[in-house]
């Protein structure tokens, strides 16, 4: 039951969120505040969350992640969730929600 | 008096606290708890009122729980805002605060003028390092509360904080139970054309959460059929759900077109429960035409098992949860309804496990599904699915075979 996010700037300041782990209803917190202060720091432009090492992912972790492309829309930030097919990324295709989750910002970019 | 007489004296004076926060008091609520605690801190402090306000949800106000010499503060409800007064000063600070001649530049509280303190001492309770309350005593007589008397407080309210965050946790717990089992009956309404039957567990972790299924016959002569899942657990969660279980069922009576109903609902949480999510299937049954239409709100697919056909999952494709994103598009799908055909919504704890993909859970749900008694369907299910394990989220599934038709 434990998460980590490890964080990276590449590509222009886009502040990366690799997070490794499981992602439920004890860890979710944990994502969610690393995308609320990515998304508040001034000099990042977007965010990308990299779920690929994720191997488990629930309705407390697709919550975080459609609340995150709310916030980046209203900070006007580029947000992507990027989840493999196989992993994460299955159950936000069932859920319905991975092509909701992608935002270009219309920032300094 | 020397320091180590002071020290063994408070000594002391905690172990006679330490008296009425046993298992003894087990059985009182928060208010009569903290009252016993208080007329204890009074007399160890030799004060003439102690005073209790504990945090409010929303982290923005104080409000009076329990008092003892004081106790028109909790008759009238009082409430101090975090950061103003004295109380608010206490909490917004973390730290303690002494007033040795009460007047109106220092508390905003008329009833600690109209009563006359004059001294005034007040400590933040505070558990895991956040602030749930304040504890406070005055006198009437001035006094100068020595940097003993603030220690001994202190250690008093960390006292009190466990023992009412304690009897806070298992209130909520047994309250959330409560909630859950007037909103969930065992057994369903009988409804005409439908043997319908459920079933509700709590998750190991996360305890009662925000799972729920609904079953009812509208005016229409159609039968609505819901399950949902509100992301979170225990009270909080608990409490959204029964708010969206009685608002769908009067958007259901506005209209027949699940997409319709969902979207009301979605417009409705937008606007007053911004930080809630909830995952639904809305199904409106129509046996006359042997239909059903269905709209899901980024729930899992139910499955549908025919006679004589292995059973299998309804495509429905998913639009975004309740709460996502305002005015999201809603459709919905029809699906036929043959006789004795059975239909089943659940949610994600019963097929989601961290020890398997998730198609594997969904592999399972088909192959054990067969059309039949609703009850003996459900029972099935949880035995195939959930066996002797307890699964860390909450479960909830509703069956349906149809019985009417020719």
């Amino acid at each position: 039951m434990d998460l980590t996010v490890s964080t990276e700037r590449r590509d222009g300041g886009i502040l990366y969120l690799i997070v490794t782990g499981e992602v439920d209803l004890s860890t979710a917190g944990v994502l969610q505040r690393e995308i609320v202060s990515g998304l508040d720091a001034q000099d990042v432009p977007g965010i990308v969350v990299d779920l690929t090492e994720v191997t488990f992912l629930d309705s407390s972790g697709i919550r975080v992640l459609l609340k995150g492309r709310r916030s980046a829309e209203e900070k006007a930030k580029s947000y992507l969730v990027d989840a493999p097919r196989g992993g994460a990324g299955r159950i936000l295709d069932i859920s319905g929600v991975r092509e909701h989750l992608a935002y270009q910002g219309t920032g300094e970019r | 008096m020397s320091t180590g007489q002071n020290a063994s004296d408070s000594s002391e004076k905690l172990r006679r606290l330490q008296a009425v926060t046993d298992a003894a008091l087990s059985h009182l609520d928060v208010e009569d708890l903290l009252v016993e605690l208080l007329d204890r801190v009074r007399e160890i402090l030799d004060v003439d009122t102690a005073t209790v306000l504990l945090l409010d949800p929303s982290g923005q106000q104080l409000v009076a729980t329990a008092a003892r010499g004081l106790e028109e503060e909790v008759r009238q409800g009082v409430r101090i805002p975090v950061g103003s007064g004295f109380a608010g000063r206490v909490a917004a600070g973390g730290q303690p605060v002494r007033i040795e001649h009460v007047d109106p530049t220092n508390v905003i509280n008329p009833i600690l003028l109209d009563k006359g303190i004059a001294s005034m001492l007040g400590v933040p309770m505070i558990v895991a390092g956040r602030v749930i309350g304040v504890l406070h005593v005055g006198t009437l007589a001035p006094r100068r509360f020595s940097d003993d008397d603030t220690d001994l407080l202190q250690r008093v309210a960390g006292r009190i904080s466990l023992a009412t965050q304690a009897r806070l946790a298992s209130i909520d717990r047994a309250t959330t139970v409560a909630l859950q089992r007037s909103l969930l009956p065992g057994r369903l309404g009988a409804i005409e054309g439908i043997d319908a039957a459920a079933r509700y567990v709590p998750g190991a972790e996360v305890g009662v959460g925000g799972d729920w299924y609904d079953l009812f016959a509208l005016p229409s002569g159609h039968i609505g059929a819901v399950i949902g899942d509100v992301a979170g657990n225990g009270l909080n969660a608990a409490v959204i759900m029964g708010r969206m279980r009685s608002a769908l069922r009067a958007y259901a009576l506005e209209s027949s077109d699940p997409a319709d109903v969902l979207t009301r609902l979605d417009r409705k949480i937008q606007l007053f429960e911004p930080d809630a999510m909830a995952t639904v299937i809305y199904a409106v049954l129509d046996p006359a035409r042997k239909q059903a239409t269905l709209s899901s709100a980024g729930h899992l697919p139910p499955a549908l098992a025919e006679p004589g056909r292995p059973a299998r999952l309804l495509d429905v494709p998913a639009d975004l949860p309740l709460g996502a994103y305002p005015d999201t598009r809603r459709h919905a799908v029809e699906v036929p309804l043959t006789r004795d055909s059975l239909m089943f919504f659940y949610t994600d704890g019963l097929i989601e496990r961290r020890t398997r993909p998730i198609d594997q859970g969904f592999e399972l749900l088909v192959s054990a599904l067969t059309p039949g008694p609703a009850e003996r369907v459900c029972a099935t299910i949880m035995s195939a699915l959930i066996g002797d394990q307890t699964t860390n989220d909450d479960v909830a599934i509703l069956a349906l075979q149809t019985t009417t038709g020719s």
